[in-house]
């Protein structure tokens, strides 16, 4: 498969103002060096939706910023589509977007569809395909009827739509998506995710990920890479993480009367407990064994077998390579 | 895919002639504060006029302008003040806020010469149809009443192309302040700094600054050119055309310094994270 990102030995660091006195900032002020990515190398193929992940202050936000030319890199080298993105191109601008969960860039006193001309002139989007491609997407996110609408008037959930509708009006071959969803209910969360989803499987868009919402990563990408201390710490399928850690299973059983905790807490570890219900922890290989005791041994209503939720993943391996 | 020269003319006029629209549109969003403006520069401008009845009831002339040439530099100074709020000081704030708020990526990942759309991203035509005319027709119809002068066709020239250099230099100036926000994050200062230094300019004729202090607004810091020496080179009182070309030299420096400052301060960009 061909690669759209290459990233080699990527270093940024940032020149931090030490706090000193009054004077002493004015006259000799005094920075610190603030490694943000160190030396972080990965390739994306065409087609591929990869999320970068990692907890706050990690990198995957300077990363992502590197990779759309907004930020110099220290050292290090990155080709995007076969771009340097720092030289910004017009012809690696065309085809790329980005989406920002934390900013808009639609005017706010304006209706988004007037925003929307304003872009189909910046990208040279013929009239009747624009119109064609405004409908088309409107309609997958059930957006028409606030299209009209000033901006400033509109939900969190209804503009993060709009900018999703304006980021992709010129059909990007390559789309940037910082915290899509934050801030959003669930409907809306689930309607973007959904969104993202038919944009990676039917228009072949290659999507670039960062959200700290594990749902967001498991519906839309394919590929995780986790980023802490600047450092990659997993590069891999989500599959492949989620089997990493399918060493336990998450057993919430429902009870037809109370039972005892003592007796229960024999069969595995409770991690969570309440008249009717308890969660057990148990290892993977013992889960048709503690099933079978349960049902001898209990007054058991409803057994739901999980494995271990993303976000627990997540939190271990931050831990893991902190 | 590397466009021609005309091709790319024509997508920055097509994009400029939106912007328009666009911030036609803005502004049209906000009734109350336009009608706001236009009075507020409507009392302004009798209130000025006023001021220069009095002082001329009691001199004939202030640096060597009588009464009509003073209103003939009044309205170039109007022009200008209403021309960089059409296009110039608005956008140098908008720019400050961008770069402030890290709104600015959203500019820079798109296909746009990133520069020549900051610097023209609104375009007020609100401001130039609604407030510029009418708040000057009082202006123009003094000046038509008491003209003792005439203008030339050599001195028109002059004074117009002489009006365009030093708008541009001045708005260069300007723009190299509010750049230091890159640095800082901090712009407000700096752009009402920049906002004072032009219309300094705009306070008295050319003729009146002691020697030093035009050699400094004629390069360093061009507050003369814009009004100063307009109006001097309309009323022929400037017959001299090596201060255009001065003008003119100090224009392309300002516009390449504008270009290469640009390019040091997206190298600075931290694009702020919210």
């Amino acid at each position: 498969m061909e690669k759209i990102i290459n990233v080699k030995d990527l270093t940024k660091v940032y020149e931090v103002p030490i706090k000193q006195g009054f004077w002493k900032s004015i006259f000799v002020s005094k920075n610190k060096e603030l490694v943000a990515v160190n030396k972080v190398g990965f390739g994306i193929e065409v087609g591929e939706s990869v999320a970068l992940l990692g907890p706050n202050g990690a990198g995957k936000t300077t990363t992502l910023k590197m990779l759309t030319g907004l930020l110099y890199p220290t050292s290090g080298d990155i080709e995007v589509l076969g771009y340097t993105p720092t030289d910004r191109k017009r012809e690696f601008l065309s085809q790329i977007a980005l989406v920002m969960g934390n900013k808009t860039g639609l005017s706010w006193d304006l209706s988004a569809r007037q925003s929307f001309t304003l872009f189909k002139t910046i990208y040279q989007i013929p009239e009747n395909i624009f119109e064609k491609r405004l409908t088309e997407l409107t309609e997958l996110l059930d957006a028409t009827e606030y299209l009209d609408t000033p901006v400033r008037k509109l939900s969190l959930g209804q503009r993060l739509k709009m900018e999703l509708v304006g980021a992709i009006l010129h059909r990007p071959s390559l789309l940037f998506l910082d915290e899509p969803t934050i801030g959003l209910d669930v409907v809306s969360k689930r309607k973007i995710r959904n969104f993202l989803r038919y944009l990676h499987r039917e228009e072949k868009t290659t999507i670039i990920l960062t959200s700290h919402e594990m749902a967001d990563i498991e519906m839309v990408s394919d590929r995780v890479i986790v980023i802490n201390n600047g450092q990659i710490v997993f590069d891999n399928s989500l599959e492949k993480l989620l089997h990493n850690y399918q060493d336990k299973k998450y057993l919430t059983v429902t009870f037809t009367k109370p039972v005892a905790i003592d007796k229960l807490s024999k069969l595995g570890n409770i991690i969570d407990s309440k008249e009717l219900t308890a969660t057990l922890e148990i290892p993977r290989e013992k889960q048709g064994k503690v099933m079978a005791r349960l049902t001898e041994k209990f007054p058991v209503d409803d057994i739901d077998v999980r494995s271990i939720p993303l976000d627990e993943i997540m939190e271990d391996l931050f831990a893991k390579t902190r | 895919m590397k466009q021609s020269v005309f091709e790319e003319i024509r997508i920055r006029w097509v994009i400029l002639r939106a912007n328009a629209l666009f911030s036609l549109r803005e502004s049209l969003a906000y009734s109350l504060n336009n009608w706001g403006g236009l009075a507020s520069t409507v009392v302004y401008m009798l209130t000025y006029l006023v001021f220069l009845s009095a002082i001329f009831g009691k001199v004939k002339s202030v640096a060597g302008y009588n009464y009509s040439e003073i209103l003939l530099f009044t309205l170039v100074t109007q022009f200008n003040f209403y021309l960089s709020w059409i296009w110039s000081i608005k956008n140098l704030d908008r720019l400050g806020e961008d770069v402030k708020s890290g709104k600015l990526d959203l500019i820079l990942t798109k296909p746009l010469p990133a520069l020549w759309y900051v610097t023209f991203q609104k375009v007020d035509l609100f401001m130039l149809v609604f407030e510029m005319w009418p708040a000057t027709i009082p202006l123009i119809y003094l000046l038509l009443k008491n003209a003792t002068f005439q203008i030339g066709f050599r001195g028109l020239i002059l004074g117009i192309l002489s009006f365009v250099v030093g708008h541009i230099a001045i708005h260069c100036f300007q723009f190299l302040l509010a750049l230091v926000t890159f640095w800082t994050g901090e712009y407000r200062g700096l752009n009402g700094l920049g906002y004072q230094i032009a219309i300094f300019g705009d306070s008295l004729p050319l003729e009146a600054y002691p020697k030093a202090l035009m050699s400094m607004g004629f390069t360093a810091v061009p507050f003369l050119i814009h009004s100063g020496l307009t109006t001097s080179l309309l009323l022929g009182k400037t017959t001299d055309i090596r201060w255009l070309f001065l003008a003119t030299g100090v224009m392309l420096a300002f516009l390449f310094i504008k270009n290469k400052v640009w390019s040091l301060a997206l190298r600075q960009y931290s694009s702020a994270s919210s």
